[in-house]
């Protein structure tokens, strides 16, 4: 293998629209091929290895996606590149339209695939049946099974037959090979038995073995048949299942509206002419309308009316979000109620759906370090098999076996031994997580950073955004006796309802539409950085920031003092003049931010809290949280320093943040998870998105790839013990073919199964939480 | 441009050929350490079964 083998290209920073990702220096293009034939890690081992050997040419190739990723110097023409696949025997296309991810084949199998399956199955059973049990077997049996047995050698087993040549016209063999050989080796050897031996002599019965038998001139007519038919039965099921663990991007796919209302603006006075378009046509700044039970269309801010939006495809929220004039909406996201007018601002890869597709499009299409070294294995097993068959099939004729004996124990050998297990045990399990990963609103950007998360033994956790929702909220009121608080509070809001400010706006919400003070507020006037004044109900109300040289009664001078060793806001409220109350204000925890510090400390992971704040809003979180270790007044450098001393001390970090300030420790960090409310910036540094809004996804995340390197663990050693242990009992005559194919197909399926097992992984402490 | 096109038909084709010639090999010398080896005793031997005779004897012996 060339040296370039086994590096997987990192994901595209840039991706043109012709399905080529052109990197930043402008050198080197991502070209991703889909790759037809594949059948085993060989075969993946294969088409690396000639794409690499292609000067300036790095490639993954993904056994369970069917494609390449292959990173190429601008002046390599990708006709190269198919053609270098082709030449490894494969059939290869340019995959044009990675932009909105490639549309997954469907999950069903194709009709010739099982018209095949059945015809060979109608051929073979009774085949089968006769030569197992020898109470059917009536006279000249063996010539009917002959019969049979010809077209499911020669038809049956053909797409065998083809690749396996295939394979040795590029000096290569597969896991087809030893098929085809299996297959050719036990039909050939029962004609000569039948023509030339005993065995075609009417009234010959035949004892059924589930070791060879080579006492008397045998036909091996069962395993001619059983070996076709019970590869590609499981072949089949592999492929279903496989397209099965990839329907996250399926499920990503459906989410994407087809067509959309656009609105144009007639004549003035008349209402917006309503026209249907194609989604392709929709333009940012253009206004679309939803309608209830519709999808929103793309990425916008809504103009007029008001709607509760279900995002539990995008972010596995299940409770819908109410929205109205000026808020943000995701094209994607299912309108549950209400209509709705939205200015597009983004479309096609730019949305949110978009960016996230290609985050589970990178993450299947990658390949993982285990996966790699999987591939190598597999890629020098298959040339060892037939060498041990080989040497297996003289070992016995010198040793004083039957020719029949030692023929049938190296077929035994050639069909027990396939690879195809090893093949598929890492990348089905890494599909799987990534795909329900998706579904959980957790984004991973490869499949490597499932192994790195397994890793991490401390998470770094921002404050603002990741564990605090980084909006104000009212925490806190405190009157001078006389003064009700609903009242002064009601008065207050009334006031703040017309101030932009964030202090202001959270007083406002403070308190519902229907309960603030009726009647016009007068006089309004917004003092720069200090507060609001203004009339209402006939009293003057001001609103400002507290001073710490105000004169104050105890009571309101003890609420401000808290509120400023909390490290929160305080404002004081004079109603004609007169101070009457303190009003808290500050940051409040994001939902499950409690319980996360909780379920990582379960995972045996310390928590660290670092943040920008100072030391009396970073300590009051840290208590409420019961987080000991916290870092304030933390710069951007100063993060990337902490995460570097931590990394110095051989622990393993993992940073969550959402900021432009996290952007610098979540890149050099071991692992970084960004909040997907948070900044382009953080998103793009980090290698893990979290898509909901509650922090609990960071330990769904830690959990997931726990589960996910579990599962790939226990496939590798199922299939490196099956091979280990059922090479030796073939090579010792132990082994009819036929029970080794069977083994061989269920060894597979076995694999697949406990992978697929992923799929039912639910965050702890969710039962409720949506299985697509 | 040719030379190097007939050098690379000549790899391929000759990579097939010296990979069945090894496995030829491996089977002679395979087959030389079995003589060696062997014979082995027939109950080890792959297929092997006690002769019919002997089963129905076996058989008639236990009626």
């Amino acid at each position: 293998m060339s040296a370039g083998s086994g590096m997987v290209p990192a994901a595209p920073a840039d991706t043109g629209k012709d399905g080529a990702a052109a990197r930043g220096d402008g050198s080197l293009i991502t070209t991703d091929l889909a790759v037809g034939g594949m059948t085993c890690a060989a075969c993946v081992a294969r088409v690396e290895k000639r794409l690499n050997r292609i000067a300036g040419v790095t490639c993954g190739v993904n056994l369970a996606t069917g494609r390449a990723r292959v990173v190429h110097p601008a002046g390599v023409p990708v006709a190269d590149l198919l053609e270098a696949v082709r030449r490894a025997g494969y059939t290869a296309d340019r995959i044009t339209d990675t932009e909105d991810a490639p549309e997954p084949p469907p999950t069903g199998c194709r009709d010739e695939d099982c018209l095949k399956v059945v015809l060979t199955a109608v051929l073979a059973l009774p085949v089968l049946l006769v030569s197992m049990i020898p109470a059917l077997q009536f006279r000249n049996w063996q010539w009917i099974c002959f019969l049979l047995a010809t077209p499911v050698a020669l038809w049956g087993a053909e797409v065998f037959h083809r690749r396996a040549l295939r394979a040795l016209r590029h000096a290569t063999a597969t896991m087809d090979t030893l098929v085809s050989l299996g297959v050719a080796a036990s039909y050939l050897w029962s004609c000569y038995a039948l023509f030339l031996g005993t065995a075609g002599t009417p009234g010959m019965v035949m004892p059924f073995s589930l070791s060879t038998d080579g006492a008397h001139d045998h036909v091996y007519l069962e395993a001619t048949v059983g070996i076709p038919l019970f590869v590609l039965c499981g072949r089949l099921m592999e492929d279903r299942v496989r397209r099965r663990t990839g329907s996250a991007l399926h499920a990503l796919a459906e989410l994407v509206v087809k067509d959309v209302t656009v609105l144009d603006d007639g004549p003035p006075g008349e209402p917006p002419a309503e026209r249907r378009v194609p989604i392709g046509q929709l333009v940012p700044g253009q206004r679309f309308l939803v309608r209830p039970g519709e999808r929103v269309a793309t990425d916008g801010v809504v103009v007029s009316g008001s709607a509760a939006l279900d995002l539990s495809l995008l972010t596995g929220e299940s409770a819908p979000r109410e929205v109205g004039p000026g808020d943000r909406v995701t094209g994607g996201t299912l309108d549950a109620g209400g209509s709705l007018v939205v200015r597009a601002t983004e479309v096609g890869a730019d949305t949110r759906l978009g960016r996230i597709t290609r985050l589970v499009w990178e993450a299947q299409a990658g390949k993982a370090r285990v996966q790699r070294l999987a591939d190598r294995v597999a890629g020098v097993f298959v040339p060892l098999v037939l060498a041990l068959a080989a040497s297996v099939l003289g070992f016995w004729l010198g040793a004083g076996a039957s020719a029949q004996g030692a023929v049938t124990t190296a077929v035994a050998v050639l069909v027990v031994a396939c690879p195809c297990a090893l093949g598929l045990a890492t990348p089905t399990a890494l599909l799987a997580a990534t795909g329900r990963g998706a579904q959980f609103g957790v984004l991973f950007k490869g499949p490597e950073v499932l192994e790195r998360l397994r890793a991490v033994d401390t998470v770094v956790l921002d404050k603002t955004g990741t564990l605090t929702s980084g909006r104000m909220r009212l925490l806190d009121t405190v009157t001078v006796d006389g003064r009700p608080a609903s009242a002064v509070l009601r008065l207050a809001a009334a006031v703040e309802q017309l101030s932009e400010h964030p202090v202001g706006r959270a007083i406002a919400a403070a308190v519902p539409p229907a309960e603030r003070v009726s009647g016009a507020v007068s006089e309004f006037t917004a003092m720069a950085g200090t507060g609001v004044r203004g009339t209402v109900g006939g009293h003057t109300l001001c609103v400002r920031r507290l001073s710490p040289d105000a004169r104050l009664p105890g009571v309101l001078r003890e609420a401000g003092d808290r509120a400023d060793a909390a490290g929160r806001t305080a404002v004081l409220v004079e109603i004609d003049g007169a101070a009457v109350a303190v009003l808290t204000l500050g940051d409040t925890l994001r939902p499950g931010s409690a319980e996360l510090v909780a379920r990582l400390r379960a995972l045996g992971v310390e928590v660290m809290m670092l943040t920008g704040d100072g030391p009396g809003a970073a300590r009051a979180v840290a208590d409420e949280l019961g987080i000991d270790q916290v870092r304030h007044s933390a710069s951007p450098e100063d993060k990337a320093e902490v995460v570097a001393q931590l990394q110095a001390t051989g622990r393993v970090p993992a940073v969550v943040g959402d900021g432009v300030n996290d952007a610098a420790a979540l890149a050099g960090c071991e692992l970084g998870m960004a909040v997907g409310t948070g900044t382009d910036v953080a998103i793009g540094a980090a290698s893990v998105t979290l898509m909901r809004t509650d922090a609990l996804a960071v330990a769904d995340a830690l959990e997931l790839a726990k589960r996910a390197m579990g599962t790939i663990g226990s496939n590798l050693t199922w299939a490196f013990t099956y091979n280990i242990l059922l090479i030796p009992i073939a090579a010792a005559g132990m082994l009819n073919p036929m029970i080794a194919a069977v083994a061989m197909s269920g060894s597979s399926l076995l694999v697949v199964g406990n992978s697929l097992r992923l799929r039912s992984w639910r965050p702890a402490g969710r039962p409720g939480t949506r299985v697509p | 441009m040719d030379a190097e096109q007939r050098l690379r038909s000549s790899v391929a084709y000759g990579k097939p050929i010296g990979f069945v010639l090894v496995l030829g090999a491996l089977c002679a010398l395979f087959y030389v350490v079995g003589r060696a080896a062997g014979p082995v005793s027939p109950e080890l031997r792959p297929g092997w079964h006690y002769p019919r005779d002997e089963i129905s004897h076996s058989a008639e012996h236990a009626r």
